[in-house]
């Protein structure tokens, strides 16, 4: 049984084939590493802890019922749940039924290769450094840049609604976007915690 | 508009494309044009490997203790036969059963018609209709019970799986080889109490496989049988409009 060999420290494909071959444990592990992060964005976004339970439930599940398309080479486990999630929260938030959700298979995962995710034994020490960072990263973003990724990412508004909140052009909002990001990335980059896949 | 037109202005989206932030016409135009676009295809991977560090900065929040058993309770009932035949990926909708009233003296939805469904329902599960007798089948765990729905008549062949999860107050039904809904249909679950009319449970449409699974955020107590009917869509019915062709005692 692969549950048998699966440590703490299991990598993604490892968790992913235990996954596929119906381990539970796999997915006990998978929820002890990134269920409460999961759990975190939904509240985040739902600001309801029933509902953001929903949503972490129904998530892992989906997990659960698609791990034999997972492909740890195309995207993160991490990565799957916290987009999954997000999503299904601003669904959920935004009254959007699921034909109208952009569905996400595991095989399709955007690849997402910050630090932590695979094996690593100092992993909860790691974990932490890398939301240190990523908050620092974030806190450094100019207000405007941020409150526009924000707005989109937790709120689920698309950029014209964006620029109607904030009473600018089309093309500032997009442009604040683009920037917030690329200067997200560069700052990651420089502290390791983005590998190019 | 030029090729290069066509770029600059789909470049310029790209980063509200990575945030999910774009028109379903403009997401499609963004899509389209990373088919043949290597740039555009780069610039979306880099910023969405930013994108993916976002809900790392989230305020950590403590799940409740219970959330990590009713996953494992529900990934455990609800896998075995997703391993024997790996299928599309079906979404799993946790939305609590509906709490509405049975109305009393509706027409035809009267109570002589509810009871008369009740008994066909009840009937039927028992072998004495079109339906076929259920019986408990050993379940996966001692704190899982487990029932089958046997499809008759336009269901004939459809099946409903019910997982009953005592101790967490849960319930999944997986449903297989539901036939096409007409235009404008919805399934709707209903719950058949010893006593009393059906109450709704919910309204869904399988996938294209004829598969979908409803979590009901409670057990079975006080219920003897689970059944579907075709009802009209988007929202069903308080009350059943036919005799139930996929029906499965409880017990």
């Amino acid at each position: 049984m692969v549950l048998a060999r699966l440590g703490p420290a299991a990598s993604d494909t490892e968790i992913g084939r235990a996954l596929a071959a119906a381990d539970v444990d796999a997915l006990a592990l998978v929820y002890d590493r990134y269920g409460a992060l999961a759990y975190s964005v939904a509240v985040r976004i739902l600001g309801d802890a029933r509902l953001a339970e929903d949503i972490v439930q129904e998530t892992f599940l989906k997990l659960w019922n698609s791990a034999s398309t997972f492909d740890a080479g195309k995207g993160s486990l991490r990565a799957w749940l916290l987009t999954s999630v997000r999503n299904r929260a601003i669904d959920q938030l935004r009254g959007r039924g699921a034909h109208e959700r952009r569905e996400m298979d595991l095989e399709s995962a955007e690849s997402v290769h910050a630090a932590g995710a695979g094996p690593d034994p100092w992993r909860e020490v790691s974990a932490a450094m890398e939301r240190d960072a990523v908050r620092d990263a974030m806190a450094r973003l100019p207000v405007e840049q941020r409150q526009a990724v924000e707005l989109a990412f937790y709120g689920g508004y698309t950029y014209r609604e964006i620029a109607e909140i904030a009473r600018v052009p089309l093309s500032t909002v997009k442009g604040r976007m683009r920037l917030a990001l690329e200067k997200l990335h560069s700052y990651l980059e420089g502290k390791g915690l983005l590998n190019e896949p | 508009m030029s090729p290069e037109r066509d770029h600059e202005e789909i470049e310029e989206l790209l980063a509200a494309f990575a945030l999910g932030a774009t028109d379903p016409e403009e997401d499609a135009l963004v899509r389209a044009h990373l088919d043949g676009c290597a740039t555009c295809t780069s610039t979306v991977q880099r910023l969405r490997r930013a994108l993916g560090a976002v809900p790392l900065a989230a305020d950590t929040v403590s799940p409740p203790q219970r959330l990590r058993q009713q996953i494992l309770e529900a990934a455990a009932a609800a896998r075995p036969s997703e391993i024997a035949t790996p299928r599309k990926a079906r979404v799993l909708r946790l939305r609590p059963p509906r709490t509405r009233i049975w109305p009393v003296g509706t027409g035809w939805r009267s109570a002589a018609a509810a009871a008369a469904f009740v008994a066909f329902a009840l009937g039927a599960s028992l072998g004495l209709g079109v339906g076929r007798s259920l019986a408990p089948q050993p379940a996966p765990a001692s704190s899982v019970t487990q029932y089958t729905l046997s499809g008759s008549g336009a269901m004939s062949g459809a099946q409903g799986r019910v997982y009953e999860l005592k101790q967490q107050g849960l319930t999944l039904v997986e449903f297989s080889n539901l036939p096409d809904l007409e235009a404008g249909k919805v399934y709707e679950l209903w719950l058949i109490p010893s006593q009393g009319q059906p109450a709704p449970a919910g309204v869904f449409k399988p996938d294209p496989s004829g598969s979908h699974v409803v979590v009901l955020a409670r057990n079975l107590q006080g219920l003897t049988a689970l059944a579907v009917t075709a009802e009209a869509g988007p929202n069903g019915t308080s009350a059943p409009s036919q005799q139930p062709e996929l029906v499965g005692k409880l017990g």
